[in-house]
């Protein structure tokens, strides 16, 4: 199998080449064009149960497609949902975690499975992350550039948690908050603290700040049906 | 203190290296990744013009209430990584002692302590289709990063300059401005949809982005379901 990342590093597309009888893994929805020699299978990917944890827990779907070139070699790219950048990551047996989303595509030996992060975990993107665990290459994305951080062991790292994409289990993290802090306002961010040997990976963009930024420019709900004149935002925060 | 900007154009970050005793300045929201060693303190106010009634100024002018102050506090190097809301580019503009900059709001991510902000109210807001100007004076000796909605582009001006109040960035205070329309009367500003300009005269630098984060937010909002006021 051969790959190669298009239109990058800003609208990133991963082309994948499989030999004949080679099989690649997606998100449903995430392939954008193939060959027509390309038989595509939709299943759940180890029962129900793990394809229900996915879709619930992780942000990812319930369904995962695998995708085989049938007799003879065939190309098929795969486009995540977000403009930004992918990654390749190869395994070797170990394992990554994944913030909600940032899942692409895996070769077969690859499994995707919900884990818990218990309350930890409620300050993060949601309960549970994504562990990615088998042997062999994985490609996941972000929204912007993505920005790998190593981690040494001997000292911790601080990153919002809005922008973490991906890290490596050998490195632990724990809620942090800013260490002194005067002001009495201070709630929308939370940051991760990230410590032991190992990379993070993380994004230079977050939708969530987007969308808040957006929220303002929404008309308002108006009193009556009637329709009104709307004279643009006047909430305030947003840049 | 230095800056690596990276991402190119379109989504570019800053991150800014610090030595002990060196201090930066952003808006409290853009920080998104800090070494351990990093101190940051979030307060109403910047060096000069602060305090409470700095942080009022800035809520008028709809930018955060609030700006992280970091440091590093174990004597070694640090790192703070920031990054703007909007896909875009970053710029550094190196402020001298010889000329203040004005910095719209909504384009400043972050200043080097050295530097003084001041916030000027223009009384704009929530005019004429929602444009608004909020302007910061930055003075003093330091790093200013700037960003923008799609790309940034600097140019000098000698002799007049008209341009969309939601395309300014940042100029140097050398530049005279009114606030101006375009047409003739109000009516035909309003109705022309370029509601207010700045007419510049004189002579100085400007930097412009390429889109308005204001008419973006004005094409997405009305898309989205109607919220509760």
């Amino acid at each position: 199998m051969n790959h190669e990342i298009l239109c990058g590093p800003s609208f990133s597309i991963l082309e994948v080449t499989l030999a004949a009888g080679e099989r690649i893994v997606s998100e449903a929805g995430a392939m954008a064009w193939m060959d027509g020699n390309v038989k595509s299978e939709t299943t759940t990917r180890g029962g129900v149960l793990a394809g229900l944890k996915r879709a619930v827990f992780s942000g990812e779907t319930f369904f995962q497609n695998t995708y085989e070139a049938d007799g003879g070699p065939a190309r098929i790219a795969f486009a995540p949902g977000v403009s930004g950048e992918i990654v390749p990551w190869q395994l070797q047996g170990e394992d990554l975690l994944l913030q909600r989303g940032a899942y692409l595509a895996s070769t077969e030996g690859i499994r995707c499975e919900s884990r818990s992060e218990g309350l930890k975990g409620l300050f993060a993107q949601g309960l549970f992350v994504l562990r990615a665990t088998g042997t062999g290459t994985m490609f996941f994305s972000g929204y912007g550039a993505i920005d790998s951080i190593d981690l040494d062991g001997g000292s911790t790292y601080t990153i919002d948690n809005g922008y973490v994409v991906a890290w490596e289990p050998s490195l632990s993290y724990r809620l942090t908050k800013a260490r002194k802090i005067r002001s009495f306002l201070f709630s929308d961010q939370l940051l991760l603290s990230f410590s032991g040997r190992g990379r993070v990976w993380i994004n230079s963009r977050s939708p969530q700040s987007l969308a808040s930024w957006v929220h303002p420019f929404r008309r308002v709900k108006s009193k009556s049906s009637g329709g009104g004149i709307q004279l643009g935002p006047v909430a305030l925060g947003g840049e | 203190m230095h800056v690596d900007l990276s991402g190119g154009g379109l989504f570019a970050r800053a991150l800014v290296h610090l030595e002990p005793g060196e201090k930066f300045v952003s808006d409290a929201g853009a920080m998104i990744r800090a070494s351990s060693n990093i101190d940051i303190d979030v307060t109403t106010g910047s060096r000069g013009k602060g305090g409470i009634l700095g942080g009022i100024g800035r809520l008028l002018t709809g930018d955060t209430f609030f700006l992280s102050t970091y440091e590093v506090t174990d004597g070694r190097p640090g790192d703070v990584g920031l990054a703007p809301t909007h896909m875009g580019e970053v710029r550094e503009v190196n402020v001298s002692p010889d000329e203040a900059w004005l910095c719209a709001g909504g384009s400043f991510l972050g200043a080097a302590s050295t530097l003084t902000l001041d916030t000027r109210f223009q009384g704009l807001r929530g005019l004429l289709g929602g444009e608004s100007l909020s302007l910061l004076r930055v003075s003093g000796s330091g790093t200013l990063l700037v960003s923008a909605l799609g790309m940034l582009t600097g140019m000098n001006v000698d002799g007049e300059l008209i341009v969309d109040t939601g395309h300014v960035v940042a100029f140097t205070e050398g530049l005279s401005y009114k606030i101006d329309k375009v047409g003739g009367g109000w009516i035909n500003t309003w109705l022309s949809g370029e509601g207010f300009v700045m007419r510049f005269s004189g002579k100085g630098q400007i930097i412009l982005q390429s889109h308005t984060p204001t008419r973006f937010g004005q094409m997405l909002g009305p898309l989205l379901p109607e919220r509760q006021a």
